[in-house]
């Protein structure tokens, strides 16, 4: 019987088993570099057969570069000083192609200590190699973002083309420089890039939004993304980190919400305007109203106190004052209408033309005004301003009446696809054409106060009210031939 | 005795015409006038010239304008309500050319006991007078107010 763990330490079992290794070239040197012995693995690695690489120095492994610098002949120098020689680098195979080799030498002594010879073990890391490179240059290709890697310290380690761009340092300028190099001063100084480290240690990861500077020392708005990175021990090594400029997004966001904030002033720019006219509107009627109740009373007193019977200039004097008084109330009502339908909200409802019309007739019962609605036509206006419309029209009509003739009004209504025309019609002194557009401006008047009275703002309150419903006005008429006003108002 | 009639008016215009109306109606009334919101408190709280309570007596009715100079007729009239009793309880008829309802509104809210527009007709006017006091002074029975003042009628 043979004991197998003996059978198996024979040197000869050792030695097949190196032989029959495949994914390494395991094979010794010489004290001169000569290679002494030759594995499949070698043979499959390097492309050799035994027989042709055997006594050959081992610098043909090498590439010619490193030929030249000794680099072979320095390995075996140090592996005898110090046992052992570890290498990652460039090796060229017996058909000239290169791999990537992780490459261990070993000195080798006998009992007494002295060299031997060497042990090599080599193995092919090229495609391990080729996809760290693949993925190296991803990163540094990538050019929208900048991604950095930093050392468990903060300084930076590699950087990409997306970094150089957007930081404008090269990565020669900037490798070895502390990440709070891209942070604003005040940033820094509240330790701001600290704080971003230690975060995304605690969490994981550190998300943020803020201003960066570059190079040249202009800002810009980034999105970062810190990430800790950890080797397989689970020690923090360093940090990726992604950033983005977002500076187009940033200044967007700004200028929308300047927009805004503008709006939002003029907005309270115009609620102060509107309260303004309100007060102003509201002293003008007090204030200028005062002093003509001083006028008429002291005209009423005067008339009582002088001594009777009064002279007929006397009166009629008085009846001036008074009279003046009169128009200028008229004048401060209508300018007060027209102020208020000029501004402020008006509420539109959907009413039936008939119920304003009542309102209108029933105002004017006196007059002789014949109406034809259109049944069930229903518009969309505020009752009480278009009533006023309507009355100032009405009023108008009945007014300029031919001389010795009574005034005779119709009021027609129909509907015309999305608005309901009114129009008034009289037969009274009529408008010559060329004065149609002036007499819907305000303080427009063709004729004295004396023969036709009136403040010149009936018309224009007129327009105004059709507009702020969204409606028109108009008007057709010849001199002598009675006028048809008309306003169009949103059908309901 | 007479009923003392505060006025608070700040046109003398208007105070003259009040007075004229007063007069033309041949009603038995005394007529205090004052021109404006303080000038009302200091007299309503009996302050400088209006502590001598025998010559400025207490007032049976203030006629209150609002658009006052100093402190308008609403501030008078806030701060009468807030005084002690019985002072608190002087009756106050607002008297103005404004008809918004908004001011209608806010006089009552804040204790007006009536609201009177001024007519822009003079003869308005003294039928306005004639309606004031023959409500306020002839009919109303009025609050006791304190020194000097006048009782019901």
């Amino acid at each position: 019987m043979t004991d197998p763990l003996k059978d198996l330490q024979t040197e000869r079992v050792l030695r097949l088993l190196v032989d029959s290794v495949r994914d390494y070239a395991i094979f010794m040197l010489t004290t001169e570099g000569q290679v002494a012995s030759w594995n499949v693995g070698a043979e499959r690695i390097k492309g050799y057969a035994p027989e042709e690489i055997i006594g050959r120095h081992f610098r043909t492994f090498y590439p010619e570069k490193e030929q030249q610098e000794r680099k072979p002949e320095n390995e075996l120098v140090v592996a005898a000083a110090v046992g052992r020689f570890e290498d990652e680098g460039w090796r060229i195979r017996k058909n000239g192609s290169r791999f990537w080799a992780n490459v261990i030498i070993v000195a080798v002594r006998d009992e007494a200590g002295d060299l031997v010879g060497f042990g090599k073990i080599t193995r092919d890391l090229t495609g391990r190699r080729n996809a760290e490179a693949r993925f190296r240059r991803v990163v540094e290709g990538v050019r929208d973002y900048a991604i950095v890697t930093l050392d468990a310290d903060g300084m930076v380690r590699s950087w990409n083309a997306g970094a150089q761009r957007l930081k404008q340092y090269s990565e020669a300028e900037i490798l070895g420089a502390p990440v709070s190099r891209f942070y604003i001063p005040e940033d820094v100084a509240s330790r701001r890039p600290q704080r971003g480290l230690a975060t995304a240690v605690e969490r994981g990861e550190y998300r943020d939004e803020a201003w960066r500077v570059r190079k040249d020392g202009t800002r810009f708005w980034s999105s970062i993304a810190i990430t800790p990175i950890r080797d397989d021990d689970g020690q923090l090594i360093g940090f990726s980190e992604v950033i983005r400029d977002m500076t187009d997004r940033k200044l967007l966001m700004e200028q929308i919400q300047q927009h805004a904030n503008d709006l939002e002033q003029r907005i309270a720019e115009r609620d102060r305007t509107m309260a303004d006219l309100e007060s102003f509107n509201y002293s003008v009627s007090h204030d200028l109203r005062a002093p003509l109740r001083a006028i008429e009373g002291f005209a009423a007193a005067l008339a009582e106190d002088l001594p009777t019977p009064l002279t007929s200039e006397v009166h009629e004097d008085l009846r001036q004052i008074t009279s003046a008084v009169k128009r200028m109330n008229a004048l401060i009502d209508d300018l007060l209408d027209y102020s208020r339908v000029s501004r402020g909200d008006i509420e539109m409802a959907d009413i039936a033309l008939a119920d304003v019309m009542a309102g209108v007739l029933h105002i004017d019962p006196g007059a002789s005004i014949r109406t034809a609605i259109e049944p069930g036509v229903r518009v969309r206006v505020q009752r009480s301003a278009l009533t006023q419309a309507l009355l100032n029209l009405v009023d108008n009509a009945l007014k300029f009446h031919k001389p010795g003739l009574p005034p005779t009004v119709d009021i027609v209504a129909s509907r015309r696809e999305n608005t309901v025309r009114i129009a008034v019609k009289d037969a009274g002194i009529g408008i010559a054409p060329e004065h149609h557009a002036r007499i819907f401006q305000i303080f427009q008047r063709l004729h004295s106060t004396a023969a036709y009275p009136g403040t010149g703002i009936g018309l224009a309150l007129v327009k105004r009210i059709a507009e702020r419903f969204g409606g028109t006005v108009g008007v057709e008429s010849e001199a002598g031939k009675g006028s048809t006003f008309w306003i169009d108002v949103p059908a309901a | 005795m007479e009923h003392l009639l505060l006025l608070v008016e700040d046109d003398d215009a208007d105070a003259l015409l009040i007075a004229r109306a007063i007069r033309k109606a041949q009603i038995s009334v005394r007529l205090q006038r004052v021109k404006d919101g303080d000038e009302a408190v200091d007299y309503l709280d009996g302050r400088t010239v209006y502590a001598d309570r025998v010559r400025y007596p207490r007032p049976s009715v203030v006629l209150l304008d609002i658009k006052l100079p100093r402190r308008d007729g609403f501030e008078v009239i806030s701060w009468l309500r807030g005084q002690p009793t019985p002072l608190s309880r002087t009756a106050v008829v607002m008297f103005t050319s404004s008809g918004r309802s908004a001011d209608v509104n806010r006089a009552y809210e804040l204790g007006a006991n009536s609201y009177l527009r001024k007519p822009e007709q003079h003869s308005d006017l003294v039928d306005a007078i004639n309606a004031f006091h023959d409500f306020w002074l002839s009919r109303c029975a009025l609050p006791e107010v304190g020194p000097g003042a006048v009782r019901d009628a």
